[in-house]
């Protein structure tokens, strides 16, 4: 099987190649053969990688040690749901994971557009064959994930960090919104090979760019859970470098998705749209390049890898060979710039749009920062959390504000009636929130700031949503209920985006809320029978014990948590000890709070108890404790998940999208 | 599942582990100044914790935050060099010295890395004045041209257009 698997991934260099080459003599040719063949190479590519890919699992879940990847990532005893996951817990499985799902992705492109846009798809093909040709001759050259090392007994086994559930799906979810993002790319590029640069390309990839942009998002929400429950520090988000690297292309992919609307509707950006799918998928492999180059320092991030100059070689083949097609083709993408007014939907999307690209070149600038000091200074410096937050938290603000006012306000000009019926109402309420909130004692300027925000954008798409089921029951006789999901249902994108609207403000609030008024104790030398009390809790720490299991052993720890003298949770945190592993691991144990007795308990609703065993004595079992109150922090969970209610509505097949789409292609076939 | 035997060894060899890395720590180590410190010490503790950086690599806390126990030792450190006089910014700098500026949270606010903190804001700045810019020349008005003569009007394609108007208007469903 694994010289099979061997044999599979060196084939899929050729056939990747092939994709490449015969898309490019089709599309400048127009040959028909060539076009068949292209295609048929990309799933061609597909099945081999497929192949190679069961091939590494099939050696993970036989215990083949003699394979260098199945003995840094698996051993004997591991469970086999983390022997299937180690695949993606080294390097080169890693990789090929990587190359499988855009090889899936390439074929699915193909497929669903095989008889249309003849004169895009051959560049598209010849676009993802060119990516996938670096990825699988990486995997055959530099780093094979069936290459062979000396023969061991048992494993290493993996990171006992990364035996866990959120961690089996999380790499997979973040590949599927980086990989993804290809496919816009490609049509981009496509576009302008073919001079092709109208709407076509856009509402062709308006959805895959939604997908894609979903599963970044989820992704990077799936990591911050991770992180939260396994790392032990009570934060979810350390803006580490690696975190960053996933966070950029998510901010651009979010601009590009708002620029393009403006593309469709006013025919304006052209340059700009191609300018930002571009920059999307560099920052999507710049990612790839930061988490294995080796340049910046992360927990994250593979050390040692060495594939940081191919990755660097192929960022730079890309950023200018696209960057020069964009100038080589700047006459096929003008276009009429015209506003009516400075207060429009138009004004309000550039103005998202600088915010997001601003955001990601901050991120940017201070996650290479390090890079930058060295070279300017020759020291290397850290950059830690509080510089981040300094620096982009304004932004943000500006940021949840215009996702309120953005989509309210009309096309072309807005009127200073519609300005008042649509945010004034809103703009009173959260007033009155930061007011009342003020009159309780709130005093942080960036909380009742975020705040105000959120409770101004959540009016104003309550609003939107009430407006339009009225106007439904006015003409069509409906009750509200069904007037109302109707209307959504009957437009799909655009109330999904007020639904993802919705749920980045509930992970605001929760963000701000968990941010600012996180509390933390700290108690030392509990012994077993002692309580502890802390922000209306208490806390008996009833008894430790002493597990031997079969990969490690652990000491747990358990403890009763008390509300107003009722015992309401059991809290059961671990130390773990590895014998292959030289620290102690930590598993915290969380109890969210949802249970709320009046009014003036509304600011629990929500917050976790996190507990932390720092130390603990296996004798006696004096033990020291950490434990945050995060009030707030379930918000961001719930946001994320609406988030991604939201974005699953708008991906859904819209009629009227497809209608577009034709009037689209026949006014492109008719101008060419 | 693994022997009874080989389950004793792994036991054993755990709590070798233990006794070797951890449980020396766990009785005198503490992740916080002691509460019977001076109120001074305590102050200079949380500057000094608060600046520097917990080099377990976890999720890149300071001292203070971290909840690892790898740096036991030098949170003692801090808080015995406090306790015997020695300030938060005499202690910093002889942690910097000793490791390099990267032991530090964020770099200091001077000589080129105070560039870190403007520069991302003032290029958004700069950006958003450059569409500000942007968006006015879009909005201008086009130069006058000649002023067109409207065509007659004709009644009849009025009535039509408008009867159609309003019978697409009808059909529509928002």
């Amino acid at each position: 099987m694994i010289p099979f698997g061997q044999a599979s991934l060196l084939l899929a260099v050729l056939t990747a190649a092939w994709a490449l080459v015969a898309g490019a003599l089709s599309g400048s040719s127009g040959s028909d053969g060539l076009f068949v063949s292209s295609r048929r190479a990309l799933f061609a590519t597909a099945a081999l990688l497929t192949l190679g890919l069961l091939a590494v699992e099939y050696a993970l879940l036989t215990d083949q040690f003699g394979v260098a990847l199945v003995a840094q990532t698996s051993h004997l005893a591991q469970p086999v749901q983390y022997k299937i996951s180690a695949l993606w817990a080294g390097q080169s499985g890693s990789l090929l994971l990587w190359a499988w799902i855009l090889s899936l992705y390439a074929v699915g492109a193909a497929l669903l557009n095989r008889s249309r846009h003849r004169e895009l798809m051959p560049w598209v093909h010849s676009t993802l064959g060119g990516v996938l040709l670096f990825f699988t001759s990486t995997l055959a050259f530099v780093t094979p994930p069936l290459a062979l090392g000396p023969p061991h007994a048992d494993g290493a086994g993996m990171n006992p960090l990364l035996q866990n559930y959120w961690m089996m799906i999380h790499p997979p979810t973040l590949y599927l919104g980086y990989v993804g993002f290809s496919v816009p790319f490609a049509f981009a590029i496509a576009a302008l090979a073919s001079r092709r640069t109208g709407e076509v390309w856009i509402r062709t990839t308006r959805r895959w760019t939604i997908f894609a942009w979903l599963f970044l998002g989820a992704g990077i929400l799936l990591g911050s859970y991770w992180a939260y429950i396994e790392l032990g520090w009570g934060g979810y988000w350390a803006w580490d470098p690696v975190e960053n690297a996933s966070f950029m292309p998510w901010l651009v992919g979010t601009a590009f998705l708002h620029s393009v609307m403006v593309q469709e509707q006013k025919r304006m950006l052209k340059v700009w749209n191609v300018v930002l799918i571009i920059l999307t998928f560099s920052l999507c492999i710049f990612g790839t390049f930061l988490t294995r180059s080796g340049i910046i320092s992360s927990v994250h991030a593979f050390t040692g890898s060495g594939l940081g100059p191919y990755f660097g070689v192929f960022l730079i083949i890309v950023v200018v060979g696209s960057l020069g097609l964009v100038i080589l083709r700047l006459p096929d993408l003008r276009s009429d710039h015209r506003l009516d007014s400075l207060v429009s939907r138009e004004s309000s999307f550039l103005l998202n749009n600088l915010i997001l690209v601003g955001i990601a070149f901050a991120v940017f600038v201070l996650t290479t920062w390090p890079v930058w000091s060295e070279l300017a200074t020759g020291k290397n410096v850290t950059m830690g959390q509080p510089i981040f937050n300094r620096v982009t938290l304004p932004w943000f603000l500006i940021l949840v504000l215009l996702s309120g006012i953005g989509p309210l306000i009309a096309w072309r000009r807005a009127s200073l009636r519609s300005l008042r019926r649509n945010f004034l109402l809103p703009a009173l309420v959260a007033l009155a929130v930061v007011l009342l909130l003020t009159a309780a004692g709130v005093r942080e300027v960036y909380p009742l700031l975020f705040y105000f925000c959120s409770v101004f954008v959540l009016g104003t798409i309550s609003g939107e949503f009430w407006r339009g089921a009225r106007a439904r029951q006015a003409t069509q006789s409906e009750g509200f209920a069904m007037a109302l999901s109707r209307l959504v249902w009957r437009n799909k994108r655009r109330y999904g985006g007020y639904i993802v609207h919705a749920g980045v403000v509930v992970a605001v609030v929760g963000i701000a809320g968990s941010s600012a008024y996180r509390k933390e104790f700290t108690f030392e030398q509990v012994r077993p029978g002692d309580t502890l009390t802390f922000a209306g809790y208490s806390l008996t720490y009833d008894r430790h014990l002493i597990e031997t299991l079969p990969e490690h052993l652990r000491i747990v720890m358990e403890a009763t948590l008390f509300r107003d003298g009722h015992p309401i949770s059991v809290l059961v945190p671990e130390r773990r000890f590895y014998e292959r592993v030289d620290n102690p691991t930590t598993e915290v144990a969380i109890h969210p709070n949802w249970a709320v007795s009046g009014p003036a308990d509304l600011a629990r609703f929500g917050e976790d108890i996190y507990l932390v065993p720092i130390t603990v004595d296996p004798d006696s079992g004096l033990a020291s404790f950490k434990v945050f109150v995060n009030p707030f922090v379930n918000w961001l969970w719930a946001g994320g998940i609406v988030l991604i209610l939201g974005s699953c509505l708008a991906v859904l097949p819209d009629r009227r999208e497809r209608q577009m789409l034709q009037v689209a292609s026949e006014e492109e076939r008719a101008v060419a | 599942m693994p022997s009874p035997e080989s389950r004793r060894r792994l036991r054993a060899a755990a709590l070798a582990v233990l006794a070797a890395v951890v449980a020396p720590g766990a009785l005198v180590a503490r992740p916080a100044p002691s509460p019977a410190a001076a109120p001074e010490v305590q102050e200079g503790w949380n500057t000094v914790a608060g600046e520097v950086l917990c080099w377990c690599g976890c999720a890149r806390q300071s001292l203070r935050d971290c909840t690892c126990g790898e740096s036991f030792d030098i949170r003692q450190q801090i808080e015995t060099r406090l306790a015997s006089g020695e300030k938060p910014e005499a202690i910093i700098a002889s942690l910097v010295n000793e490791h390099g500026e990267q032991i530090l949270v964020v770099p200091k606010r001077q000589g080129f890395n105070a560039l870190a903190w403007v520069l991302p804001g003032a290029c958004i700045a700069l950006g958003a004045a450059f569409v500000f810019l942007v968006l006015r020349r879009w909005s201008r008005p086009p130069a006058p041209g000649p002023v067109p003569v409207p065509p007659p009007r004709d009644e009849a394609a009025e009535a039509r257009l408008r009867s159609r108007l309003e019978r697409d208007l009808g059909r529509v469903d928002f």
